[in-house]
């Protein structure tokens, strides 16, 4: 699906990850992908474990890395996309059974 | 290695203690020797063990031509270890294997490897593309174990038991087991609580050290201008096990015609690894964490495909890089980084 700002976004259930030292690292199953993430996308991926919507999680980045709203919701679009491109991250609509368990 | 001959039908009983499936548990119970004055015809099979990783690994083969790749290839490594898997190889067409492999035949016809496109027009470098895909196996991972397929074998693997069956295609031998035995063990490696790396071991003082990273890095290298100063356990695979509160690193006869066709097979605690950089002068800095990780798991050679088999990887991987304390090394093309290295505090646990 696509994005919309009210989805819940949560890491696709095959992956494994650590974030060590401020950097995550991202496994994935099938082609064995590893993906290392910045300290932004890092902290990103730490929130995603609280499974987040895409709006509050544009709203703590906004607020913890003191950058405008308007960027962080670029840059939050962008990279929740990117994430979603390589199978990284599930969109789901919120209030969905799977999303209120 | 040891090559006993063995009674037909009665070559080797593994039985696996209950540990839950933990290859700790698992022995060799009896390897049958052969009652003298038995006829050769007799014989049913040969038994072969060697040691990789401290696993013993105990072949079953009728044919006498699987017994001279083995004694070839695996011949430096004998030795008893402490878990054990039996390899029944038959030589024959793996695409009609599925019987012998004992899976159903909707997962074997599943898992046919790919076959060659028509060549119309290619180059050289689709060629080349094309020849990798090729040699790709086809690996499942199915309930109970691992089905592997490629043009020139076909096996099963039940890596929690210690058993496989491997189907190999006559004149593809060496490569075929030496493939087979590869993919076999990146499994086995996280069963016995370690890790099969694509990287060099050198010994020096009774300590080793791990040597990773991105191919053309310098691990060979490394081995090569080390040869005064330390002992090549292997310049290409090392196997890593955690042993009580450190880890231990062993050789692998997994090794390439362009690399030092040298490795030996005991294990030596390992007490540094490290992350080589190709520089005008020596210096060692402690890596950061998430980026060592990234590249610990990328030298993994690992077939796996679950979620399961992933995140078993990914633990084990961040263990060891808790444990074993790992440098970014800078380093010139002569063997002066050694002062460097033998100047690091031992970690608690290491030697």
């Amino acid at each position: 699906m696509t994005l919309d700002e009210n989805c819940v976004v949560r890491r696709d259930p095959r992956t494994a990850s650590r974030v060590l030292g401020g950097e995550a690292v991202i496994l994935t199953p099938g082609e064995s992908k590893i993906f290392s993430l910045n300290p932004v996308g890092s902290r990103i991926w730490e929130l995603l474990a609280g499974q987040p919507t895409v709006s509050a999680l544009i709203r703590t980045i906004h607020e913890e890395f003191e950058v405008g709203a308007d960027q962080a919701r670029r840059d939050v679009l962008e990279f929740l996309q990117a994430l979603k491109d390589r199978e990284l991250v599930e969109f789901v609509p919120a209030g969905t059974p799977e999303t209120t368990a | 290695m040891r090559t006993v001959s063995a009674c037909p039908g009665a070559a080797c009983v593994l039985r696996g203690k209950s540990s839950g499936g933990c290859a700790a548990g698992w022995y060799i119970e009896t390897v049958c020797p052969v009652a003298p004055g038995d006829d050769a015809e007799k014989r049913a099979s040969v038994v072969t063990s060697f040691t990789i990783g401290g696993v013993n690994v105990a072949v079953e083969a009728a044919d006498p031509a699987v017994w001279s790749v083995l004694r070839e290839r695996y011949s430096g490594f004998a030795g008893a270890g402490s878990a054990g898997m039996i390899v029944e190889i038959r030589v024959c067409e793996p695409e009609e294997a599925g019987e012998f492999l004992d899976v159903p035949a909707a997962d074997f016809r599943a898992a046919a490897p790919v076959r060659s496109r028509s060549a119309g027009g290619a180059g050289p470098a689709d060629a080349a593309l094309e020849r990798r895909r090729l040699s790709r196996p086809v690996v499942r991972e199915l309930a109970g174990g691992v089905l592997m397929r490629r043009k020139d074998f076909a096996a099963f693997l039940e890596p929690r038991v210690g058993r496989a069956r491997l189907a190999v295609r006559p004149r593809m031998l060496a490569i075929g087991v030496d493939s087979f035995l590869r993919i076999c063990f990146s499994f086995v490696a996280l069963e016995v609580h370690g890790l099969l790396l694509h990287a060099a071991g050198l010994v020096r003082n009774g300590r080793a050290y791990l040597f990773f990273g991105p191919s053309g890095t310098g691990k060979t290298t490394i081995a090569r201008v080390s040869a005064e100063q330390a002992r090549v356990l292997s310049d290409e695979m090392i196997l890593i096990r955690r042993i009580a509160s450190g880890y231990h690193a062993y050789g692998t006869p997994f090794f390439g015609d362009d690399n030092l066709r040298k490795a030996e097979s005991g294990g030596q605690p390992l007490a540094a690894a490290f992350v080589p950089v190709k520089d005008t002068r020596v210096s060692l800095v402690r890596s950061r964490r998430g980026p060592a990780l990234a590249k610990l798991l990328s030298a993994c050679l690992f077939f796996g495909t679950t979620r399961e088999a992933h995140a078993a990887l990914m633990a084990r991987a961040n263990d060891v890089l808790d444990v074993v304390p790992c440098y970014d090394l800078h380093f010139r093309k002569d063997p002066g980084f050694w002062s460097e290295v033998d100047a690091l505090p031992s970690a608690e646990g290491q030697p």
